[in-house]
Protein backbone atom coordinates (compact mmCIF):
# COMPACT_ATOMS: atom_id res chain seq x y z
CA UNK A 1 0.00 0.00 0.00
CA UNK A 2 2.91 2.32 1.27
CA UNK A 3 5.00 1.45 -1.89
CA UNK A 4 2.20 1.67 -4.53
CA UNK A 5 1.56 5.29 -3.04
CA UNK A 6 4.99 6.51 -3.45
CA UNK A 7 5.43 5.10 -6.70
CA UNK A 8 1.90 6.88 -7.87
CA UNK A 9 3.59 10.01 -6.23
CA UNK A 10 6.95 9.93 -7.85
CA UNK A 11 4.69 9.19 -11.54
CA UNK A 12 3.03 12.71 -11.03
CA UNK A 13 6.29 14.19 -9.88
CA UNK A 14 7.77 13.24 -13.18
CA UNK A 15 5.60 14.04 -15.50
CA UNK A 16 5.31 17.80 -13.86
CA UNK A 17 8.76 17.78 -14.05
CA UNK A 18 9.47 16.95 -17.52
CA UNK A 19 6.58 19.34 -18.53
CA UNK A 20 8.49 21.10 -16.75
CA UNK A 21 11.20 21.39 -19.59
CA UNK A 22 9.46 21.72 -22.10
CA UNK A 23 7.69 25.01 -20.25
CA UNK A 24 10.52 26.45 -19.85
CA UNK A 25 11.67 26.14 -23.52
CA UNK A 26 8.52 27.56 -24.63
CA UNK A 27 8.31 30.60 -22.06
CA UNK A 28 11.99 31.29 -23.15
CA UNK A 29 11.02 31.26 -26.54
CA UNK A 30 8.55 33.06 -25.78
CA UNK A 31 10.26 36.22 -23.82
CA UNK A 32 13.12 36.21 -26.04
CA UNK A 33 12.78 34.68 -28.98
CA UNK A 34 9.07 36.81 -30.43
CA UNK A 35 7.97 39.86 -30.93
CA UNK A 36 4.21 39.07 -30.22
CA UNK A 37 3.65 41.96 -27.53
CA UNK A 38 0.18 40.22 -26.57
CA UNK A 39 2.55 36.94 -25.66
CA UNK A 40 5.00 38.78 -23.21
CA UNK A 41 1.53 40.10 -21.75
CA UNK A 42 0.51 36.69 -21.65
CA UNK A 43 3.77 35.95 -20.00
CA UNK A 44 3.08 38.17 -17.27
CA UNK A 45 -0.36 37.61 -16.58
CA UNK A 46 0.27 33.75 -16.35
CA UNK A 47 3.70 34.43 -13.04
CA UNK A 48 0.20 35.80 -11.39
CA UNK A 49 -2.30 33.16 -12.12
CA UNK A 50 0.25 30.49 -11.18
CA UNK A 51 0.97 32.43 -8.00
CA UNK A 52 -2.85 32.08 -6.78
CA UNK A 53 -2.23 28.08 -7.80
CA UNK A 54 1.03 27.80 -5.36
CA UNK A 55 -0.73 29.94 -2.76
CA UNK A 56 -4.01 27.25 -3.08
CA UNK A 57 -1.16 23.98 -2.97
CA UNK A 58 -0.02 25.23 0.01
CA UNK A 59 -3.28 25.91 1.91
CA UNK A 60 -4.02 22.37 0.83
CA UNK A 61 -0.79 20.95 1.52
CA UNK A 62 -0.90 20.58 5.66
CA UNK A 63 -4.71 19.13 5.61
CA UNK A 64 -3.52 16.16 2.82
CA UNK A 65 -0.77 15.31 5.23
CA UNK A 66 -2.67 15.26 7.95
CA UNK A 67 -5.25 13.44 6.16
CA UNK A 68 -2.89 10.60 5.11
CA UNK A 69 -0.80 11.02 8.46
CA UNK A 70 2.59 9.70 7.11
CA UNK A 71 5.02 12.85 6.10
CA UNK A 72 4.26 13.46 2.31
CA UNK A 73 6.47 15.72 0.11
CA UNK A 74 5.20 19.54 -0.13
CA UNK A 75 3.69 19.10 -3.60
CA UNK A 76 6.77 21.45 -5.37
CA UNK A 77 9.40 19.72 -3.51
CA UNK A 78 11.49 16.51 -4.44
CA UNK A 79 14.53 16.52 -1.61
CA UNK A 80 17.05 14.07 -2.50
CA UNK A 81 21.08 13.63 -1.09
CA UNK A 82 23.32 13.32 -3.21
CA UNK A 83 27.07 12.25 -1.00
CA UNK A 84 28.33 13.80 1.53
CA UNK A 85 24.80 15.22 2.29
CA UNK A 86 24.46 17.71 0.18
CA UNK A 87 21.00 18.30 -0.14
CA UNK A 88 19.05 19.30 -3.22
CA UNK A 89 15.27 21.18 -3.25
CA UNK A 90 14.54 20.82 -6.72
CA UNK A 91 11.39 23.18 -6.89
CA UNK A 92 12.76 25.06 -9.74
CA UNK A 93 11.18 22.67 -12.62
CA UNK A 94 8.11 22.36 -10.81
CA UNK A 95 7.56 25.89 -10.56
CA UNK A 96 7.81 26.32 -14.43
CA UNK A 97 5.53 23.70 -15.19
CA UNK A 98 3.06 25.40 -13.21
CA UNK A 99 4.22 28.25 -14.61
CA UNK A 100 4.26 26.60 -18.20
CA UNK A 101 0.86 25.56 -17.68
CA UNK A 102 -1.01 28.24 -16.72
CA UNK A 103 1.00 30.28 -19.51
CA UNK A 104 -0.51 27.67 -22.55
CA UNK A 105 -3.59 27.65 -21.21
CA UNK A 106 -3.86 31.52 -21.26
CA UNK A 107 -2.84 31.38 -24.87
CA UNK A 108 -5.65 28.82 -25.72
CA UNK A 109 -7.80 31.51 -24.31
CA UNK A 110 -6.62 34.35 -26.02
CA UNK A 111 -6.47 32.12 -29.82
CA UNK A 112 -2.83 32.09 -30.16
CA UNK A 113 -2.54 28.29 -29.84
CA UNK A 114 -5.05 25.88 -30.31
CA UNK A 115 -6.55 23.04 -27.93
CA UNK A 116 -4.05 20.10 -29.53
CA UNK A 117 -1.09 22.24 -29.15
CA UNK A 118 -2.02 22.45 -25.05
CA UNK A 119 -3.03 18.99 -24.83
CA UNK A 120 -0.10 16.73 -27.14
CA UNK A 121 3.16 17.77 -24.56
CA UNK A 122 1.08 16.47 -21.63
CA UNK A 123 -0.07 13.71 -23.49
CA UNK A 124 3.59 12.69 -24.48
CA UNK A 125 5.02 13.53 -21.31
CA UNK A 126 2.58 11.19 -19.30
CA UNK A 127 3.31 7.91 -22.22
CA UNK A 128 7.20 8.53 -21.40
CA UNK A 129 6.60 8.49 -17.58
CA UNK A 130 4.09 5.78 -17.98
CA UNK A 131 6.17 3.26 -20.14
CA UNK A 132 9.27 4.06 -17.77
CA UNK A 133 7.62 3.11 -14.49
CA UNK A 134 5.54 0.49 -15.81
CA UNK A 135 8.87 -1.03 -17.52
CA UNK A 136 10.68 -0.57 -13.53
CA UNK A 137 7.64 -2.63 -12.23
CA UNK A 138 7.71 -5.00 -14.75
CA UNK A 139 11.46 -5.92 -14.06
CA UNK B 1 28.55 35.49 16.18
CA UNK B 2 26.42 35.63 19.37
CA UNK B 3 25.27 39.91 18.17
CA UNK B 4 24.39 37.66 14.43
CA UNK B 5 22.63 35.10 16.00
CA UNK B 6 20.40 37.59 17.98
CA UNK B 7 20.01 39.80 14.91
CA UNK B 8 18.83 36.67 13.15
CA UNK B 9 16.31 36.36 15.43
CA UNK B 10 15.04 39.54 15.31
CA UNK B 11 15.01 39.52 11.69
CA UNK B 12 12.77 35.90 12.44
CA UNK B 13 10.81 37.73 14.72
CA UNK B 14 9.59 40.23 13.47
CA UNK B 15 8.69 38.40 10.01
CA UNK B 16 6.51 36.17 12.68
CA UNK B 17 4.85 39.53 13.61
CA UNK B 18 4.20 40.68 10.07
CA UNK B 19 2.72 37.20 8.83
CA UNK B 20 -0.25 38.23 10.70
CA UNK B 21 -0.81 41.27 9.34
CA UNK B 22 0.25 39.87 5.81
CA UNK B 23 -2.46 36.60 5.72
CA UNK B 24 -5.07 39.02 7.16
CA UNK B 25 -4.03 41.75 3.80
CA UNK B 26 -4.42 38.72 1.26
CA UNK B 27 -7.34 36.79 2.63
CA UNK B 28 -8.95 40.95 2.59
CA UNK B 29 -7.33 41.36 -1.01
CA UNK B 30 -9.24 37.70 -2.20
CA UNK B 31 -12.59 39.00 -0.75
CA UNK B 32 -12.55 42.41 -2.40
CA UNK B 33 -11.64 41.15 -5.55
CA UNK B 34 -14.36 38.26 -5.35
CA UNK B 35 -16.91 40.58 -4.18
CA UNK B 36 -16.40 42.79 -7.17
CA UNK B 37 -15.59 45.98 -4.90
CA UNK B 38 -11.92 46.76 -6.35
CA UNK B 39 -12.12 49.16 -9.65
CA UNK B 40 -9.34 48.81 -12.67
CA UNK B 41 -6.24 49.91 -10.97
CA UNK B 42 -6.43 48.37 -7.32
CA UNK B 43 -6.74 44.79 -9.43
CA UNK B 44 -3.91 45.64 -11.83
CA UNK B 45 -2.07 46.22 -8.18
CA UNK B 46 -2.89 43.01 -7.45
CA UNK B 47 -2.05 41.39 -10.13
CA UNK B 48 1.03 43.01 -10.76
CA UNK B 49 1.74 42.37 -7.07
CA UNK B 50 1.31 38.08 -7.67
CA UNK B 51 3.59 38.39 -10.59
CA UNK B 52 6.52 40.10 -9.32
CA UNK B 53 6.40 38.25 -6.16
CA UNK B 54 6.19 34.35 -8.30
CA UNK B 55 9.51 36.53 -10.09
CA UNK B 56 11.06 36.99 -6.18
CA UNK B 57 10.16 33.14 -5.82
CA UNK B 58 11.97 32.08 -9.23
CA UNK B 59 14.97 34.08 -8.00
CA UNK B 60 14.96 32.51 -4.67
CA UNK B 61 14.59 28.98 -5.86
CA UNK B 62 17.88 29.46 -8.68
CA UNK B 63 19.74 30.77 -5.24
CA UNK B 64 18.27 27.65 -3.33
CA UNK B 65 19.45 25.53 -5.98
CA UNK B 66 22.98 26.50 -6.38
CA UNK B 67 24.21 27.85 -2.95
CA UNK B 68 24.55 24.12 -1.40
CA UNK B 69 26.35 23.06 -4.34
CA UNK B 70 28.81 25.97 -3.99
CA UNK B 71 29.43 25.62 -0.02
CA UNK B 72 29.65 21.88 0.26
CA UNK B 73 25.73 21.51 2.22
CA UNK B 74 27.17 23.69 4.95
CA UNK B 75 24.70 26.59 3.96
CA UNK B 76 21.44 25.46 3.37
CA UNK B 77 17.83 27.19 2.70
CA UNK B 78 14.24 26.72 3.13
CA UNK B 79 11.91 29.01 3.55
CA UNK B 80 9.06 27.46 1.32
CA UNK B 81 9.16 24.51 1.85
CA UNK B 82 8.15 21.56 4.26
CA UNK B 83 10.87 21.51 6.76
CA UNK B 84 10.95 25.15 7.12
CA UNK B 85 13.78 26.65 8.61
CA UNK B 86 14.18 29.89 7.73
CA UNK B 87 18.30 29.50 7.63
CA UNK B 88 20.30 27.36 8.51
CA UNK B 89 23.78 28.10 9.51
CA UNK B 90 26.01 25.35 10.76
CA UNK B 91 23.34 23.20 12.23
CA UNK B 92 21.49 26.73 13.89
CA UNK B 93 18.45 26.29 12.88
CA UNK B 94 15.00 29.34 12.96
CA UNK B 95 11.78 27.70 12.29
CA UNK B 96 9.03 29.04 10.29
CA UNK B 97 4.88 27.48 9.98
CA UNK B 98 4.03 26.59 7.15
CA UNK B 99 4.87 27.46 2.97
CA UNK B 100 1.81 29.71 2.93
CA UNK B 101 2.95 31.81 5.87
CA UNK B 102 6.19 32.55 3.74
CA UNK B 103 4.65 33.00 0.62
CA UNK B 104 2.29 35.65 2.21
CA UNK B 105 4.93 37.50 3.80
CA UNK B 106 6.30 38.07 0.04
CA UNK B 107 3.34 38.82 -1.46
CA UNK B 108 2.01 41.02 1.33
CA UNK B 109 5.44 43.30 0.98
CA UNK B 110 5.62 43.31 -2.28
CA UNK B 111 1.87 44.77 -2.34
CA UNK B 112 2.20 47.27 -0.23
CA UNK B 113 5.18 48.62 -2.24
CA UNK B 114 3.14 48.54 -5.60
CA UNK B 115 0.13 50.43 -3.82
CA UNK B 116 3.00 53.31 -2.47
CA UNK B 117 3.61 53.22 -6.17
CA UNK B 118 0.76 53.59 -7.85
CA UNK B 119 -0.62 55.86 -4.57
CA UNK B 120 -3.16 53.94 -3.55
CA UNK B 121 -1.53 54.23 0.04
CA UNK B 122 1.03 57.06 1.48
CA UNK B 123 4.28 56.16 3.06
CA UNK B 124 3.41 55.95 6.09
CA UNK B 125 0.81 53.69 5.67
CA UNK B 126 3.00 51.30 3.84
CA UNK B 127 5.94 51.00 6.54
CA UNK B 128 3.77 51.02 9.48
CA UNK B 129 3.12 47.06 9.92
CA UNK B 130 6.93 46.21 9.66
CA UNK B 131 7.90 48.54 12.07
CA UNK B 132 4.96 47.77 14.67
CA UNK B 133 6.05 44.16 14.30
CA UNK B 134 9.71 45.07 14.33
CA UNK B 135 8.86 47.21 17.60
CA UNK B 136 7.27 44.21 19.12
CA UNK B 137 9.86 41.80 18.15
CA UNK B 138 12.50 43.82 19.77
CA UNK B 139 10.20 43.73 23.09
CA UNK B 140 10.23 40.22 22.75
CA UNK B 141 13.38 39.25 22.46
CA UNK B 142 14.14 41.67 25.20
CA UNK B 143 11.79 39.05 27.43
CA UNK B 144 13.28 36.30 26.19
CA UNK B 145 17.29 37.61 27.34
Amino acid sequence: MNSDLNTMINMVYSVIKIYGIYGFASIFKAVFFRKDELEKKVVFDSLAYSMVIVLILAFIYPFISLLLSESINYVFISQYFISDGILFQDIFLSLVAVVAFSFNYLRLKYGLINKKQLVVPIAITTIIVFTVFITAIIK
Amino acid sequence: MDILMNLLILFALTLAYYSFYAIFNIISASIGIINGNYDELEKKTITDALAISMAIFFAYNIIQFIIPILSLGKIQFNLFGPDIYLINIGGFKLRLIDPIVSNSIVISIVYSIMKYRNGLKDKWGSVMPILVSGVFAFFSTLYMV
